[in-house]
């Protein structure tokens, strides 16, 4: 760690910095125009409201009614509060906006720590912040999937903070750490993810006092041990500070029941490894492939923090997708400043000038805009205001069953039947069927145990299927066509199909299409007339019940 | 410029106690680990190649085991191995080609072994927990199968480029040869010739940066260790003898009946798209999986190493990490070459690393991590691996259904026999449906099902790459359950089905009222343990008597008639 600001430290020139941080804004902002599936954002939406309106935090579920009553650790309360009053505010329009000012505050800020920690292995400031850029890029497409309006959002935007605060302490010598604290509380009822913002101050903590450990024999490390001391005090700090909300130490209970299910681990899609034969999963190699390069070819010493903290956060990615953006924004600064002594090592490398920051500036703020148009022009969403339909779009709107559950109103489906539906669509009926409690949503840790495990199973499409339903006593199915558990349904004769979105039945997953959502009812007496009701409003169901002929057999 | 070793303790001599102890306790390990029970879903198709190249005195060179594919091209690349796995079944039936693994698998990680005992200048106990590790990360793989040759020789071919390193280039010339070998073992010959070429390049690359005064790869910001492993830094000379070694390689390659032909293999393969999402072994690293997590911890290490290593690194050793890297993550198949590869490359870096963060004040290597290990320890960790090895698989054999003993039991424990479906087999003899019945099968029962029934061709088995295209795609479509199934089924026009209950697919057979379903093996359907096969027969009037007359002999059907009642008779 210096003591002093280095005085050779090459000044950038003001104009490229400029240009570069004003397009990792727009390319920030327009690649939140992503179509991505928020299942959660409607639950969250309704739980935001019930805050508003009781003003406090909830315990107790009471929105499925498989685990109502079971305890809540709603530890993103405050975020849920904020989403509603930006709801209430504006419509998802008002949610968009929110979702855009924390992505581009994020990533703008991301790309300033890069290219100042790039400055410091550079003899040029232009360089420094080309590279920093390149690096920078990586990270958000890495990201990208995950830019969506969700409590998350905020851990991102306080592990900018705190990471930009560590950084500027480290070479600078100014200890402003104290100033986390009180980050931490805020950050600690926005999020769980407050715990990474610990985990990594402990870890700099204990990379920076392993290096001094080290050199001890070589000179004197006091100061270097004095920082460490202090990362590990605030690390501390910044532990007990997550006590302060109204769930006080269970958020640690909830996390370790979380990242300890294995069942939840192969179950919900964001906790699954990437897959590397997809476009994120190559995306993510390209990050790891800079990531390594920049620390092998790396002049600078490295840091036992520094690669810590790559590490573990690329072994966090690599055990669930959902954990990209953070590998992104804890690891884009240290790696850029790499990054550019390994660049520097090309005898070119000094010769790269402005022009070749504008040419990339221009091409990326191209790429995103480009990207962003063609999305909403294939958009299932035609009609609204702009910013509205850039809103359904993002959040794909079209994907949830909204039709099917006007559907459910219009028929006046009984609220007591108990519903199945799957795990996807949960959050949605949660929000816009507040009558009919929902068998599982997206609030995976209060249905931890065998709640979760039957639902693994059904999706497993076991030959006893029945079995494992049945114990439920389930009454109506919620499905969609792309759903494999469907076709078990459309083929069981004591399940009668009674609404589809749309006659054609596709395997096509969405987000490729709008969704085509299914209902069925139990073939039993108690129905008959609600069956033969529904069906009769909703002339899809003749022509799909004409091409499945059920099965004669009940089954095993 | 040769890196001269000094005058130091970091020369003391290797203690050959601990290496002999520990090499003791590997070969319990991998004799061990080789006894753990994994279907051996093909090796039956290449024992009956083996027997049909012995017989005919030349190898195939058309499809002539399946009807779907009958007459298409067919490039046994691993013809070598099919023949050696025949007559090691004559010889000794399933126990001698036990044996043979064994033997194959004891070559590969004793060579492993002594090789990263060089590498890590003599450090035994290093070498011994980085060659387990190793061995760990293959076990998935580890079967009666070409690919053992692969990583012999793989093994072999980079030993050889560092020893070539060392001051003896003409050592490079012995690549020849064994690749020539290589190529009528296995296709995996294509990486081997790929990794000589990379060297040659990388190190003509880094010699040329040298010259012009770019700072090269090696140089850092620490001090560079004053007794390195004698290793020479890459000049023109051996990158450009590496570059002509390869390209004999690559000549050398097409000494096989197929020629050039073995090329095809490896651009069909990686070109292929449904492979990932149909074979399990092609698709991508999954890190919930123990094997996800012990690449993992092994790429951490070999990158701990790279980076606080005191040793000059080489852009070879580097590209081979990175490419290695990114064929394991895209295919978990790849994971053992990654181990053996990139532990060789970085044995030297990661013995480096540990000796700099875990030797004491004033000396140069660590005492555990070190060359002369305390012999105490050395029998401990030796005496607990070979404990732990022959319990593991006491228990494992102890498991196994099979009544045989001895090394027969091994065999039918490690290739895990009962899984097949021997009762299947005997129920279809006999029944006696017609010979001109086509047959569509579970992709993993193919190759018995051409060994058992060798009268009878089959619709698909694990030799994929003759099934590459609309064969193994609409059977990957199939395996989806899409709406459309019967579609797609009635291009191949099949007569009876034979599917394992676990397969997806097999559901659409019992819940569909156009196949009746004549045997069971079980009816838990949703049990695993073993294949528990499931036939059915297309439900029409004309076979009626033959669904009837079947259901009457399947003793499950007897027991449990509502299974056939899950498709409705026309």
């Amino acid at each position: 760690m210096t003591t002093a600001i280095d005085q050779n430290e090459p000044r950038p020139s003001k104009a490229t910095g400029i240009v570069l941080t004003v397009a990792a804004l727009i390319v920030a902002v327009m690649l939140t125009v992503n179509p991505a599936p928020n299942n959660d954002l409607f639950w969250q939406l309704r739980a935001g409201a019930d805050i508003l309106r009781t003003h406090q935090a909830p315990h107790a579920d009471t929105f499925s009614w498989t685990r109502t009553g079971t305890q809540w650790v709603a530890h993103e309360w405050l975020s849920f509060a904020i989403f509603a009053l930006a709801y209430k505010a504006a419509g998802f329009s008002g949610l968009y906006v929110l979702m855009a000012v924390c992505i581009g505050a994020t990533f703008t800020g991301l790309f300033r720590i890069a290219a100042s920690n790039a400055r410091v292995a550079a003899d040029r400031g232009e360089v420094a912040s080309t590279v920093a850029f390149l690096v920078w890029l990586a990270g958000v497409m890495i990201s990208r999937p995950y830019f969506q309006p969700r409590p998350q959002l905020f851990t991102y935007l306080f592990l900018v903070v705190t990471m930009s605060t560590v950084l500027s302490a480290r070479r600078m010598s100014t200890p402003r750490l104290w100033m986390l604290i009180p980050l931490f509380v805020l950050w600690a009822n926005l999020h769980a993810g407050v715990l990474i913002g610990v985990g990594v101050l402990a870890v700099f903590a204990i990379g920076e006092g392993v290096d001094a450990y080290v050199e001890r024999s070589r000179r004197d490390v006091a100061g270097e041990m004095a920082f460490a001391r202090h990362l590990g005090m605030v690390a501390a700090g910044g532990l007990l500070s997550t006590l302060a909300t109204p769930y006080s130490y269970h958020i640690y209970q909830n996390f370790a029941a979380t990242v300890s299910n294995a069942t939840a681990m192969n179950t919900v899609g964001e906790w699954a490894s990437p897959d590397f034969h997809s476009p994120f999963g190559h995306v993510i190699e390209v990050y790891l492939g800079l990531a390594m390069a920049s620390l092998f070819f790396s002049q600078r010493k490295r840091r036992t923090a520094d690669v810590a903290l790559v590490l573990i956060l690329l072994y966090e990615t690599l055990g669930a997708n959902r954990n990209a953006p953070l590998l992104a924004i804890v690891c884009t600064p240290l790696i850029a400043e790499h990054a550019m002594s390994a660049f520097g090592r090309v005898k070119w490398a000094s010769m790269i000038g402005p022009g070749v920051a504008y040419v990339l500036a221009v091409a990326t703020v191209n790429g995103a805009l480009m990207s962003a148009v063609s999305t909403m022009r294939e958009s299932a969403v035609k009609d609204g205001a702009p910013l509205e339909r850039v809103a359904l779009t993002s959040i794909d709107y079209a994907g949830y069953p909204a039709k099917a559950c006007e559907f459910v109103e219009r028929e006046q489906v009984p609220a007591g039947i108990r519903m199945y539906n799957i795990y996807g669509q949960g959050g949605f009926l949660i929000w816009k069927l507040p009558d009919h409690p929902v068998f599982i949503d997206g609030r995976a840790d209060i249905y931890f145990g065998k709640h979760l495990d039957d639902v693994s199973r059904m999706r497993s499409m076991p030959y006893d299927w029945r079995s494992t339903l049945n114990k439920w006593h389930v009454d109506m199915i919620v499905s969609e066509a792309s759903d494999p558990q469907a076709k078990l349904f459309l083929g069981a004769p004591d399940w009668a199909l009674v609404y589809a979105d749309s006659p054609i039945l596709s395997d096509t997953f969405r987000p490729e299409g709008p969704v085509n959502s299914l209902i069925f009812i139990r073939n039993i007496p108690e129905y008959t007339k609600l069956i033969g009701k529904c069906r009769s409003d909703c002339p899809a169901v003749a022509k799909i019940a004409g091409r499945y002929r059920p099965s004669s057999g009940s089954g095993p | 410029m040769t890196n001269s070793p000094t005058t130091g303790n970091d020369l003391a001599t290797p203690s050959r106690f601990a290496l002999i102890v520990l090499g003791i306790a590997v070969v319990v390990f991998v004799v061990a680990l080789s006894i753990a029970p994994s279907p051996a879903v093909d090796l039956f198709w290449q024992m009956r190649t083996g027997q049909i190249i012995v017989s005919t005195g030349h190898v195939p060179h058309f499809d002539t085991f399946s009807w779907t594919r009958n007459g298409h091209p067919w490039i046994v690349h691993e013809w070598g191995m099919c023949v050696l796995l025949w007559s090691t079944f004559k010889a000794g039936g399933f126990a001698g080609v036990w044996v043979l693994e064994a033997v194959l698998l004891l070559a590969i990680f004793l060579t492993l072994y002594l090789l990263l005992h060089r590498e890590t200048r003599g450090a035994p106990l290093t070498a011994f927990c980085l060659t387990l590790w190793a061995c760990k990360m293959s076990s998935p793989l580890i079967a009666p199968r070409p690919h053992l040759f692969t990583y012999l020789f793989l093994i072999v071919c980079i030993g050889i480029l560092l020893a070539a390193r060392r001051g003896n280039p003409k050592l490079l010339w012995w690549l020849v040869p064994t690749c020539v070998m290589w190529a009528n073992f296995h296709g995996g010959v294509i990486l081997g010739v790929g990794l000589i070429a990379l060297f040659g390049v990388c190190d003509l690359v880094e010699a040329g940066m040298s010259r012009s005064g770019t700072s090269t790869i090696g140089s850092g910001p620490l001090p560079p260790n004053p007794a390195g492993t004698g290793l020479v830094k890459p000049d023109l000379e051996i990158g450009k003898r590496q570059l002509v070694v390869a390209a004999c390689c690559a000549v050398g390659l097409s000494i096989n009946p197929y020629g050039w032909h073995i090329y095809e293999i490896f651009t069909q393969t990686v070109g292929n798209k449904t492979m990932p999402s149909f074979v399990s072994e092609w698709s991508a690293l999954d890190f919930h999986d123990p094997l996800g997590l012990l690449f993992e911890a092994m790429f951490a290490i070999i990158c701990a190493g790279l980076v606080f290593t005191r040793e000059s690194r080489s852009l070879a050793e580097i590209a081979t990490v990175v490419l290695l890297a990114h064929a394991s993550l895209t295919a978990s198949r790849n994971v053992p070459l990654f181990a053996f590869a990139g532990l060789l490359v970085t044995a030297r870096h990661i013995q480096s690393t540990l000796d700099r963060f875990l030797s004491r004040k004033g000396e140069d290597r660590p005492e555990l991590f070190g060359p002369r290990p305390p012999s105490v320890i050395s029998v401990v960790v030796a005496i607990a691996v070979v404990a732990v090895s022959t319990m593991t698989a006491v228990d494992q054999m102890r498991r196994s259904p099979d009544r045989s003993s001895g090394l027969a039991k091994a065999a039918s424990t490690s290739f895990a026999l009962h899984y097949f479906p021997a009762d299947a087999v005997r129920f279809l003899k006999t029944e006696q449906l017609p010979a001109d019945w086509r047959m569509y099968n579970d992709y993993n029962l193919g190759s018995y099902l051409m060994w058992s029934m060798p009268e009878r061709k089959i619709s698909m088995d694990t030799q994929t790459d003759v099934f590459f295209g609309g064969v193994l795609d609409d059977y990957a479509r199939l395996d989806q359950q899409p709406f459309g199934w019967e579609k797609i089924l009635a291009f191949y026009h099949p007569d009876f089905v034979v599917m394992s209950a676990a397969e997806p697919q097999a559901r659409l057979f019992y819940t569909s009222p156009r196949w009746a379903l004549v045997w069971a093996d079980t009816a838990d359907l949703d049990s695993s343990g073993s294949s528990n096969a499931l036939i059915f027969i297309k439900n029409s009037r004309e076979n009626a008597s033959v669904i009837e007359r079947c259901r009457r002999d399947c003793p499950t059907l007897v027991r449990h008639p509502e299974m056939a009642l899950q498709g409705a008779t026309q």
